[in-house]
């Protein structure tokens, strides 16, 4: 028999469980449900009644013959109709202009935004593993971007960017009104938010590694490139791993710096896939194509991650 | 040295009976705290036709209602004094503010979800109005209700300025009236004065007309000034650049930033609709036409003697740069007037800002031989009640709209931060007409004549597409604009990708 007590736990438990499955579950499978539809709502006429003409006393007005006279009442209600297309949001997504162009968008700051933060994350972490002065005060500093909130950042770059009388209007460049400036801009901005957590975290990496190992290596050999080469590198690869993987997750989604930096602009030069799919949601109202796009990314991203770890545990086995 | 007692309450209970009861407790109080702050509160007492007015505006008194508006002026103001609405009715308004397109998510996932966190709604014509028109209620209903407190001056066209009942009001057929006249944003020049004075002869030189603005000024002749100051500013003198478009990331302002241009050069209109009521079945558009290429080549020519930041300044960045003394010269919101006019943050205040209506067609730009017009265009704000509430919810809120777009309210805001008034006797105020002239305490009466004495009235005034699909039309309109203008595609491709794609939204 189950003791009174026994069961108070489950009551503990229950409110995890209903947050679980009302913020994750429950909106996971409605947007499938939502990406297979067509969803429409709308006001329909649903009836019609005469009603009788009141005066300023509330009695019924009379017309001529003596019978109340009467106005029609229309009855209105909101009507919600889900119309099952098997895949034809999935596939307006391919023939969609907009979202190849998103997906150019987001391929290229994921490449380059990410690439350039983990070179620039191994240099520093070079450079803040070796004796520097004020160390410990520049390294306070370095990591102080990833703590600021990226829409603050957005509004903060959109100032250091702007062309007329911005800290960076000496250079002449368009950084926001010209297309391929405009992104460059928003990569510039990842960047400098991102490679500080790529940073510290290869340099947690590089400071466990043993010294004995680096000097038994450095009796064989006086290059720091090579030591790098055939030592260092091969013993951070799998920091690197997982730093590249939890990068590429977060710039897959990139939103937040487009929708304070640009808008997705100049046109959609800009215009990142979720950003893209934001607009068709909650702009648009079109629910059920934003699901299907946001689905369409999620197993993009998992397709990723479990290639990703598969070649990952090939490589240790 | 603390006195403990012999068998206190702590030590009575267990420490799993202690939990039980903080989670038991923990729970009831967020439960009840979820209900409370969801729910709206509705109280009524019984009024007849007969009682007194008194009474009608006092028969939800102990209510609560939710309004959702623009950051606006009005709904500053109002939200600053709403002491006065619940001292006459003892309803109390909570009033949320946002960006217009913020708004417009919020309002819309509230109307098409069949709820009703906000049972008052700002309307703006175009973004708000045209796809929920049919989430609104029927104002007409609450109108005719003896039992409802009404406006002395009535709420039919008459009382409101030509065309803003219908901008707002109706959408698509006369049957209905979903909001009424809040406020409106309505566009003219805001040029500095001084500048164009201190140039004037060095312009006249150059180009052989003087440096001033005119009801007659064309846009060829904006363009002229834009591209002199330029050239000014490029040879190293400490001037402002000449003008600078609307883009950023309101895309209905792009939209109308370039159909004013459209319309005041033959009347051109996006689609053959009776633009001020609206169509659910707009037909094929007119873009890809012979004016609207020969005109998006114009725009873009104008970007190129733009400010700089052009492409990336939506309409509030825009008016900053004007504040901040970079441009000369800027096609604004007279809304806006009231910030220009300020001291503390404004570098164009002081009577360096004159007004005037938009610039008109130019004759020789126009193709499709109507008129040249002063091409102006405007955004009426409405205010509308959600159809998804409950009846006396929709009439409690019925009592704010004839309250909140009432003459003394719409005075009171005018004489606070800068109203925009919608109801014609405001501007029969004395007060208001001496306001006209500098100086003011009205900055937005400096834009009255350019505003309500040219813009808004026929043949000049025209509102931009109400369609369901306004949204979606507005950003095809920003995406494929901006293309041109950054130099990715020409004007005949951006104005057959606008036909292309508009027409496929509405499966043609």
């Amino acid at each position: 028999m189950i003791r009174w007590t026994s069961r108070v736990k489950f009551l503990f438990l229950l409110p995890a469980v209903l947050w679980v499955l009302t913020f994750t579950i429950f909106p996971l499978g409605y947007s499938i449900y939502l990406s297979f539809h067509n969803v429409e709502r709308q006001v329909v006429v649903s009836g019609r009644e005469q009603v009788p003409v009141l005066d300023a006393a509330g009695n019924p007005v009379l017309r001529p013959d003596g019978k109340p006279r009467t106005r029609t009442e229309v009855q209105r209600e909101l009507q919600t109709t889900f119309t099952w297309n098997q895949f034809a949001n999935y596939a307006r997504a391919f023939r969609d202009e907009q979202v190849w162009n998103a997906v150019r968008v987001t391929g290229t700051f994921v490449l380059v935004g990410v690439t350039t933060q983990i070179l620039l994350g191994l240099a520093l972490a070079w450079l803040f593993n070796r004796n520097i002065v004020a160390r410990g005060f520049l390294r306070s500093i370095m990591i102080l971007p990833i703590f600021a909130t990226p829409i603050a950042i957005g509004y903060l770059f959109f100032t250091i960017f702007y062309e007329v009388g911005g800290p960076l209007s000496w250079t002449g460049v368009p950084w926001l009104s010209n297309p391929n400036w405009a992104l460059t801009s928003v990569i510039i901005v990842d960047i400098w938010q991102w490679t500080p957590f790529c940073f510290l975290v290869f340099l947690a990496a590089l400071q466990g590694i043993p010294d004995e190992m680096l000097e038994s290596a450095r009796l064989d050999t006086s290059s720091e490139w090579d030591l790098w080469r055939y030592v260092i590198l091969p013993m951070l690869l799998p920091v690197i791993a997982i730093v590249l993987l939890l990068r590429l997750a977060e710039a897959l989604k990139l939103f937040d710096i487009v929708a304070t930096l640009t808008k997705g602009g100049p046109g959609i030069a800009t215009q990142s896939y979720t950003y893209y799919a934001f607009n068709v949601g909650f702009k648009l109202n079109d629910f059920g194509y934003a699901s299907a796009m946001a689905f369409l990314l999620l197993i993009v991203v998992m397709v990723i991650v479990t290639l990703f770890f598969r070649r990952l545990r090939q490589s240790y086995e | 040295m603390f006195r403990v007692p012999r068998d206190p309450l702590y030590r009575s209970i267990s420490r799993r009976r202690f939990l039980e009861l903080g989670g038991g407790a923990a729970t009831a109080l967020g439960a009840g705290s979820i209900a409370v702050g969801l729910n709206s509160v509705i109280t009524r007492r019984p009024v007849y036709a007969a009682s007194s007015d008194d009474a009608k505006w006092k028969q939800y008194a102990g209510s609560k209602l939710v309004f959702m508006s623009e950051n606006t002026p009005p709904s500053f103001a109002i939200r600053d004094n709403l002491k006065p609405f619940y001292d006459l009715t003892g309803i109390e308004v909570e009033i949320l503010t946002d960006d217009l397109p913020v708004v417009q998510q919020k309002v819309g996932i509230d109307l098409r979800s069949g709820k009703a966190d906000f049972h008052l709604n700002y309307v703006q014509d175009k973004p708000i109005g045209a796809p929920f028109a049919d989430f609104y209620a029927d104002l007409m209903r609450f109108a005719g209700d003896d039992t409802l407190p009404q406006d002395p001056e009535g709420v039919a066209d008459e009382a409101w300025f030509e065309n803003f009942l219908t901008a707002c009001g109706r959408m698509y057929s006369g049957e209905r009236i979903i909001a009424f006249p809040y406020d409106c944003a309505v566009a003219c020049t805001f040029y500095r004065q001084d500048l164009f004075e201190k140039y004037s002869k060095d312009f006249e030189a150059d180009h052989g007309y003087r440096l001033e603005f005119t009801p007659d000024t064309t846009w060829k002749q904006l363009y002229e000034f834009a591209a002199f100051f330029k050239k000014l500013r490029e040879a190293g003198q400490d001037v402002p650049y000449g003008y600078a478009q609307h883009h950023g990331s309101f895309a209905w302002t792009t939209q109308l930033d370039i159909q004013r241009m459209l319309f005041a050069h033959g009347r051109w209109i996006d689609f053959d609709i009776d633009d001020k009521l609206g169509s659910k079945t707009p037909g094929p558009t007119n873009w890809g036409d012979e004016t609207s290429v020969f005109i998006m080549e114009k725009f873009r020519e104008q970007a190129e003697v733009c400010h700089p930041d052009n492409l990336a300044n939506g309409t509030l960045q825009l008016n900053t740069v004007y504040q901040a003394g970079q441009i000369a010269m800027q096609v604004q919101y007279h809304e806006f007037a009231a910030s220009i006019e300020d001291e503390n943050t404004s570098r164009a205040a002081g009577g360096k800002t004159a007004y005037a209506a938009c610039p008109k067609g130019e004759p020789s730009w126009i193709k499709n031989g109507g008129p040249a017009v002063n091409g102006c265009n405007c955004g009426i704000g409405g205010i509308g009640i959600n159809a998804n509430a409950s009846e006396d919810l929709q009439r409690a809120a019925y009592i704010f709209a004839v309250w909140a777009t009432s003459r003394d309210t719409q005075f009171n805001v005018l004489k606070g931060v800068g109203g925009t008034p919608t109801r014609k006797s405001v501007l029969d105020i004395p007060e208001v007409q001496a306001a006209r002239q500098r100086p003011t305490s009205m900055p937005n009466a400096l834009t009255f004549e350019a505003v309500y004495d040219i813009g808004i009235r026929d043949p000049n005034f025209v509102l931009g597409p109400k369609i369901p699909e306004a949204n979606e039309y507005h950003q095809i309109i920003l995406t494929e604009v901006q293309k041109c203008v950054s130099g990715k595609q020409t004007a005949e491709e951006a104005c057959l990708a606008i036909k292309e794609q508009v027409d496929d939204l509405h499966d043609l």
